[in-house]
C-alpha cells in the first residue's frame, strides 16, 4: 500500500522541475527526522530496550537487523514500481527514482546480511545457516547487485534505464518464485532445531524495533531524495546544451 | 558501561551497532558529496548560459 | 516463403550444429566438469550417489549460462536481429523460436548426455530416463530465463560475467526444483514428484514470460 503511494507521489512529482523545488523544500525536514529517529532508535535499542529471556543481549541486534531486511525488500518493491511506471509512461523521473533507490536498497541488503550472520553466530551458532530467510535475502543482494551493474556496463543511460527496467520488473517476479522456493527447499533440507520461529516480539521489544523501522524508513526517504537531486543535476550539468533535464 | 552489561555478546552486538551507523554515515557522506559536486556544476553551468 | 518462426528456429539450429562450436563446447564443457569432480573426492560410490544429482544440475546450469552470451550479441553485430524486426511475426514469437532452438541444440544435447554420467555416479539404470526427463525441463527453465539476461547483456562487450551475475537468482528456483526431483527419483519416488511439477512450473512460466522480457529488451538494442 505504501509503494502504491509512493508510485502515485512519483507520477505526481513526474516534472524534474517540480520535483527538484519540492524536494529542495521537504529535503531539510525529512533528513532532519531520519537523523532524529534513528538516534532514538538505536540508543533505545542499544540500550534501554530490554533482555530476551532465550537470546540474551544479542537480541539487540534485532533492532539494527530486522529493519533493514524490511526496507531492502520493500525497496525493491519501491524500484518495481518504478520501473513499471519508466516503462510505461516513460518517465525520466522514474528512472533516477528506481536506480539510486537500489543504491540504497544493495546497501540495505549488505547490512541485513551482515548484521544477521553477527546475529546467528551467538543465537545459531553459526555465522551462516541456509535458512530459507537467509537464502532469499542473498539472492536479493545479487539481484540488486546485477541491477546495479546492468546499469553502470551500459553507457547510453536511456538504454540502460529501460534494460534496467525490465530487469528489475522481471526480478520482481522472480522473487517471490525464489522465496517460495528457498522456503520450500529449507523443509527438505534443514534440521528444524536451526529454523527461525516465528514467535511473538514481546511489546517491550516491539516499540523500539518499531522506531527503528520507521527511521530506516525515514532514512531511506532523506537518502533517496538526496541521491535523486544529484543524480537530475548531473544531467543538467551533462546535457546538451539545448535542453535542461 | 554498556560493554559489561551486553557480557559475552559485546563483540557481537556492538560490531553490528558500529556497522550500521557506519552504513549510513558513509551513504550520507557519499550521496551529500554527490549533491554537492553537482549542484555546484549544474548551477556554474546555468550561470554561464545566462551570462550569453 | 518459410513461415519466420520456422526459419529463425532452423537458422539458430543450423547455427549451433553446423557452425563451429556451437553445441559442442557446452556439451564438451558439461562432460568435462562433471568427470573432473569423482577424480577430485574419490570413487567412494555411496558419497558419488548422493552428490551426483546435484553435481549434474550445477555443472548443466553452468554450462547453459556459457551459451547465453552468444545467443543474442551474434545478431546484433550482423543485423540479423534487425531483419527479425522487420519480420512479418510478432518479435516476441521469433525470440521464443530462438529459446527453442538453444533448447532443442544444446539443452537437449546435455540432458541426453546425463545418462551415461549419471550411470559413473552410480545411479540405477531405471533412474537413468527420469533424470533425463528432469534435465530437459530444467534446461527449459534455464534457456527462457537466460534468454532476457542475453538480451539485456547483449550490446555489452565481454558480457559473460554480467550475464551470470543476472542470471544467478532466475536460476536459483529451477536448480532447487530440479535437483530436489532428481534426488527423489534416485530414491525410487519416481517421475511425478511434487518437486518435478514445480520444475515444470518453473519451466512454464519462463517460456510463457522469457520471450516477452527478452524481445522487449532485445528491441532496445537494436535502437
Amino acid at each position: 500500500m505504501k509503494q502504491k503511494a509512493k508510485g502515485a507521489m512519483i507520477s505526481y512529482l513526474a516534472n524534474p522541475q517540480r520535483f527538484m523545488r519540492i524536494s529542495e523544500l521537504v529535503l531539510p525536514f525529512v533528513a532532519m527526522i531520519a537523523t532524529l529517529l534513528l538516534v532514538i532508535g538505536l540508543t533505545w535499542g542499544f540500550v534501554f530496550s530490554p533482555e530476551d529471556a532465550t537470546q540474551h543481549q544479542s537480541v539487540r541486534i534485532m533492532y539494527v537487523h530486522v529493519p533493514a531486511s524490511m526496507w531492502s525488500l520493500s525497496i525493491y518493491a519501491f524500484m518495481a514500481v518504478a520501473s513499471l511506471i519508466s516503462v510505461v509512461w516513460r518517465h525520466a523521473l522514474a528512472d533516477v527514482a528506481a536506480r539510486c533507490a537500489a543504491q540504497i536498497g544493495v546497501a540495505y541488503a549488505g547490512l541485513c546480511l551482515v548484521t544477521g550472520s553477527l546475529w546467528g553466530a551467538p543465537t545459531w551458532g553459526t555465522w551462516w545457516a541456509w535458512d530459507a530467510r537467509l537464502t532469499s535475502m542473498l539472492l536479493l543482494f545479487i539481484t540488486y547487485v546485477g541491477y546495479l551493474a546492468l546499469w553502470s556496463t551500459i553507457e547510453d543511460e536511456v538504454k540502460a534505464a529501460r534494460l534496467a527496467a525490465i530487469l528489475c520488473m522481471a526480478g520482481a517476479i522472480n522473487l517471490p518464485i525464489i522465496h517460495f522456493s528457498a522456503e520450500w527447499w529449507n523443509t527438505l533440507h534443514q534440521p528444524s532445531s536451526l529454523r527461525l520461529s516465528g514467535s511473538t516480539v514481546h511489546p517491550a521489544m516491539l516499540r523500539p524495533l518499531l522506531m527503528c523501522i520507521t527511521a530506516y524508513g525515514f532514512v531511506f526517504l532523506a537518502l533517496l531524495l538526496a541521491a535523486m537531486r544529484a543524480d537530475i543535476y548531473r544531467r543538467r550539468a551533462l546535457a546538451p546544451s539545448r535542453s535542461r533535464a | 558501561m554498556t560493554d559489561s552489561l551486553l557480557g559475552k555478546y559485546a563483540i557481537f552486538v556492538i560490531p553490528a551497532y558500529v556497522l550500521t551507523i557506519m552504513v549510513f554515515a558513509g551513504l550520507t557522506l557519499l550521496i551529500g558529496r554527490r549533491l554537492r559536486h553537482w549542484s555546484k556544476l549544474a548551477k556554474k553551468r546555468e550561470a554561464v548560459k545566462d551570462l550569453q | 516463403m518459410k513461415l519466420p518462426v520456422a526459419a529463425v528456429f532452423k537458422r539458430d539450429l543450423d547455427l549451433a550444429w553446423l557452425g563451429g562450436a556451437g553445441a559442442a563446447a557446452p556439451l564438451g564443457f558439461f562432460v568435462g566438469a562433471t568427470v573432473l569432480v569423482p577424480l577430485a573426492i574419490g570413487a567412494d560410490s555411496k558419497l558419488l550417489s548422493s552428490i551426483g544429482p546435484p553435481l549434474l544440475w550445477v555443472t548443466a546450469a553452468l554450462a547453459a549460462l556459457m551459451t547465453l552470451e552468444r545467443v543474442f550479441q551474434a545478431d546484433l553485430e550482423d543485423g540479423a536481429l534487425d531483419q527479425m524486426l522487420l519480420a512479418r511475426a510478432p518479435f516476441e514469437a521469433l525470440v521464443f523460436a530462438k529459446g527453442a532452438a538453444a533448447w532443442v541444440a544444446v539443452g537437449c544435447a546435455i540432458a541426453l548426455a546425463c545418462a551415461p554420467l549419471a550411470l559413473t555416479m552410480q545411479m540405477s539404470i531405471q533412474v537413468v530416463p527420469i533424470i533425463v526427463i528432469d534435465m530437459a525441463i530444467g534446461m527449459i527453465a534455464f534457456f527462457f530465463t537466460g534468454l532476457l539476461a542475453a538480451a539485456l547483456a547483449a550490446g555489452v562487450r565481454r558480457a559473460g560475467v554480467l550475464i551470470a551475475l543476472l542470471v544467478l537468482p532466475f536460476y536459483a528456483p529451477p536448480i532447487i526444483f530440479g535437483a530436489a526431483a532428481t534426488a527423489a527419483a534416485a530414491r525410487g519416488e519416481g517421475l511425478f514428484t511434487a518437486p518435478f511439477l514445480m520444475l515444470c512450473g518453473c519451466a512454464l512460466g519462463a517460456v510463457a514470460l522469457g520471450p516477452i522480457g527478452a524481445a522487449a529488451a532485445a528491441r532496445l538494442q537494436t535502437e
